[in-house]
């Protein structure tokens, strides 16, 4: 536990060394109020209501963008330039290195949602939003992203080249969101029976995260994200461990 | 460890994956933690009970125009509400719920299912908005909900009604899955059901009283004769309208019945003027001063409440005004109760939809010292009402009218009207029945305590109910034009009555918090510009008025000039003063519509103002941080 903690300050340290940091969570907060506050998106101050919903619905599609940009880099590089076998020698398991980086950059990604926050104190200032239910909405949004991280994790573990990693990690990010659809649903049920259809739909983000951004908090959600992000990650272990052999 | 990480191993990885979801789901779909404010996704026990109790089915069609609804944010997210409700309830009946989702787009089947079950869609834009719901059960009753809104203030009103769309949804499915009308009995000091009339004393009879032809639409209806002296045991509800000179025995009746969980609604009233019950034919002088008061608090204080005697409650800012004598101009009336929106209780639903409830010379109740019932005010009065004694009404011909606004002295005190009494309590008659046991072995055993809560309701005044107090017919010469309602009091006594025959558990269901959350600075906004915009209109308005009376006077003054052909001329002078006028006019039409604009731009800066701060502003600052992190990494490398 230790050794995945220390792998995941250094790599927390690293990402604020240089500019690149500051320049994603500047992205990511502009990319998140254009979204919320724009008329054409979320209408935030259009709708007239002191909620949540115009600022949570936008961010599987912030995430679809912007977590694959910050997970390209987790494997992809470090395979690249070598520094993997070097990672590789110090006294750490895999499972370590991975889950260390895994956290540095789920941290990270907490961090970008708390610059946030404004957007929250926005709604207090406009009315009485019900702060408990935006609350279940950032802890939502918080395992989702972890989600979207396992994901492209696993993806950059593939490739040397970060730009495959990134395009290749939007691709089952976007598969997971698209299932949630109501009009890819009535599709697929055009040719499936509807038990497999529904099961289907269980397994896209917006079906859990919907839930979560109302104020419901449901186990199976966390089940949900949970399983999926240990399944992506011990996916990135057998890719890396296949390549390692390599 | 090597057979872990193979192909093989993925393989297994992923199934456990999906298995383990599909289990998850299937399993656990009800352990939720609802964080929402007012736990707005979870039904109350009320509703679960009444959900799990369902032992036939009942098929829920819910009518939802997706399409048309999308261009309505308001109208999505109140259908995921709606939608949640009716799947929590379906969650909750073990099946015998079934739920239909149904888009009635043009010319669709739901189209005219919706059509069949009477739901129609309201025009938004070109197509046509359905949003209500119709269930039937295995008997083909139907039970309808139009339209999840309001429609009669003009909005989408859905902020009226979703305070009660649990209650509204859980009496839909409690009424289908009791079908048979509910039972009322009727126990009066007045002739409900009309009296034949003596035609050798040359008096007329009166008709039947109106509300109870109108209870019989819901209910099976029964005016029981107020010589009985057990209260049947298969009525649903019981109703109590002036119960004046009621027998001991049948007052430990009422005392029984309401022990044994019976529900009961009683109108008491300090003076009820259509009681001609101690009207004795033969001494017509004698019943002027008689008494009209009826009152039961033999029984209520047992209860935990009772009504103040020999008092009646005048109120002036809740009164209504009629001319007392003819020929002058209407005078406030003020023990002729008009009371509407808070003094309402409109948590309670029974009153909250209830638009106004006229009361005729009411008295009021008190809580005892230690009730052990909860006495929940359904009607008040206002904070300056005071009570007058009884015998200023109890007078030959109109009471002083006149005299009671005069002598009005404000009070600092509301006063309660109208009552919920609920609760554990004890029997009016702790030592049995007062009539001793009459060793009938038929008769029930006697309850010297409640058996659970019970269920009262209690309304000062029984004048009330008579048709007079809210319903007019328009008449034109002989032909009726129809029927206009004047006030509520009709509907209070069906939603009483719907509420306490709903069972215990649609008793306990009350309102729910709000789903809709608006923005209260912009409403601060423009209510101060409403405001604003009033009193403008208002002093422009009276400008103008006063600059029309001058032109007129000016205008009436002048001598007609002859002119050619006879044409009437107005001096120049005057006609520069129309000219200024209209001038005038047009600059109010222009100062109006600034102030509507203003407010307009105000609100549109608030909007431009947060939106630069959360887009550029947040941002920019955190360039900055990074900017003085970055310095003082450096410094802190120099020195």
């Amino acid at each position: 536990m230790k050794h995945t903690l220390t792998i995941m300050k250094r790599e927390l340290r690293g990402y604020f060394a240089t500019p690149v940091a500051y320049v994603f969570i500047v992205i990511f907060l502009m990319l998140s109020g254009f979204m919320t506050f724009s008329e054409g998106f979320g209408g935030l101050f259009e709708r007239n209501q002191a909620d949540g919903g115009s600022f949570f619905s936008w961010h599987p599609w912030l995430y679809l963008f912007l977590i694959p940009a910050l997970s390209m880099r987790l494997w992809a590089e470090e395979r690249r330039s070598g520094t993997i076998e070097l990672l590789m020698t110090l006294p750490i398991t895999m499972a370590q290195a991975i889950m260390g980086k895994f956290l540095a950059a789920w941290l990270f990604t907490g961090i970008c949602l708390a610059g946030t926050l404004p957007t929250w104190i926005t709604l207090e200032y406009l009315g009485d939003p019900d702060n408990m239910a935006i609350g279940a909405g950032y802890i939502g949004s918080f395992l989702m992203a972890g989600g979207f991280l396992a994901i492209g994790s696993a993806v950059s573990s593939i490739t040397k080249n970060q730009v495959v990693a990134f395009v290749m990690g939007m691709v089952p990010c976007f598969a997971f969101i698209l299932i949630g659809f109501t009009g890819v649903g009535d599709w697929l049920g055009d040719f499936l029976p509807e038990s497999v259809v529904s099961t289907i739909t269980s397994f896209s983000f917006l079906d859990h995260f919907n839930s979560m951004q109302k104020g419901l908090i449901g186990l199976r959600d966390i089940v949900f994200f949970g399983s999926l992000i240990l399944f992506f990650l011990f996916l990135n272990a057998l890719i890396l461990d296949a390549k390692k052999a390599r | 460890m090597k057979y872990l990480f193979s192909g093989v191993g993925a393989l297994i990885a992923l199934a456990t994956f999906v298995a383990l979801n599909v289990l998850s789901n299937a399993l656990l779909g009800n352990f939720r933690l609802d964080l929402t404010e007012h736990q707005l996704f979870t039904l109350s026990d009320g509703s679960r009970t009444i959900a799990a109790n369902l032992d036939e089915p009942i098929h829920l069609y819910y009518y939802y125009s997706k399409d048309a609804a999308e261009e309505i944010p308001p109208v999505v997210a109140y259908h995921e509400r709606v939608l949640s409700v009716l799947e929590s309830y379906v969650r909750h009946s073990g099946g015998m719920l079934i739920l239909e989702e149904r888009n009635p787009e043009s010319y669709s089947e739901a189209e005219e299912q919706a059509a069949g079950h009477g739901i129609t869609g309201i025009p938004v834009g070109a197509e046509a908005l359905y949003f209500g719901l119709a269930a039937s059960n295995s008997v083909d009753d139907t039970e309808v909900i139009a339209f999840f809104g309001d429609l009669s203030g003009g909005g989408l009103g859905f902020d009226k009604r979703e305070r009660f769309l649990e209650y509204d949804i859980s009496r839909l499915i409690y009424s289908l899955a009791h079908p048979n009308k509910p039972r009322v009995a009727f126990l009066s000091a007045l002739a409900l059901n009309g009296t034949p009339g003596n035609p050798q004393m040359r008096q007329p009879g009166t008709p039947p009283w109106r509300i109870i032809e109108e209870i019989r639409r819901f209910f099976d209806v029964d005016v029981l004769p107020t010589s009985i002296e057990r209260i049947p045991e298969d009525i649903d509800a019981l109703v109590l309208v002036q119960p004046r000179q009621f027998s001991e025995a049948l007052l430990y009746g009422i005392d029984q019945y309401v022990m044994g969980g019976g529900k009961l609604i009683a109108f008491v009233d300090p003076h009820c003027n259509l009681d001609e019950s101690a009207n004795d034919p033969s001494n017509p002088m004698g019943n002027m001063g008689a008494s009209k008061e009826s009152e039961l608090n033999q029984l209520f204080s047992a209860w935990g409440f009772e009504s103040v005697a020999h008092t009646f409650i005048a109120d002036e800012e809740n009164c209504l005004s009629s001319s007392v004598q003819q020929g002058q101009p209407p005078i406030n009336i003020v023990p002729y109760l008009e009371l509407k929106d808070e003094r309402l209780n409109s948590e309670d639903p029974i009153t909250s939809q209830l638009d106004t409830l006229w009361m005729i010379i009411a008295g009021s109740f008190k809580p005892t010292e230690d009730a052990s019932t909860s006495f929940e005010p359904l009607v008040t009065t206002g904070l300056r009402a005071m009570s007058m004694d009884n015998t200023r009404v109890q007078v030959p011909g109109q009471p002083d009218f006149l005299g009671m606004l005069q002598g009005y002295v404000p009070g600092a005190e509301e006063f309660v009207l109208g009552v919920r009494i609920s609760g554990e309590t004890s029997s009016a008659y702790p030592d049995g029945n007062p009539n001793g046991d009459a060793g009938d072995e038929t008769e029930p055993a006697h309850l010297s305590k409640s058996d659970g809560p019970i269920n009262v309701i209690a309304m000062a005044d029984a004048d009330m109910l008579y048709e007079n107090f809210w319903i007019r017919e328009r008449k034109m010469g002989q032909f009726s034009l129809g029927y206009t309602l004047v006030s509520s009091n009709c509907d209070f006594l069906t939603n009483a009555l719907s509420n306490l025959t709903g069972g215990d558990e649609l008793i306990s269901i009350r309102a729910r918090g709000k789903f809709s959350r608006p923005f209260d600075r912009v409403k601060e906004i423009r209510d101060q510009a409403d405001k604003q915009y009033l009193d403008e209109e208002q002093e422009l308005t009276r400008l103008l008025e006063q600059a029309e009376r001058e032109i007129n006077s000016l205008l009436s003054q002048q001598e007609p000039e002859a002119g050619e052909a006879g044409q009437f001329l107005i001096s120049p002078e005057i006609q520069e003063r129309i000219e200024q006028f209209r001038e005038n006019k047009r600059d109010v039409g222009r100062r109006l519509r600034a102030v509507k604009h203003d407010r307009n731009k105000d609100i549109d800066a608030l909007g431009f103002k947060l939106k630069v701060a959360n887009i550029v502003g947040i941002p920019s600052l955190v360039i900055l941080l990074g900017i003085l992190l970055g310095i003082a990494r450096r410094s802190g490398r120099k020195g």
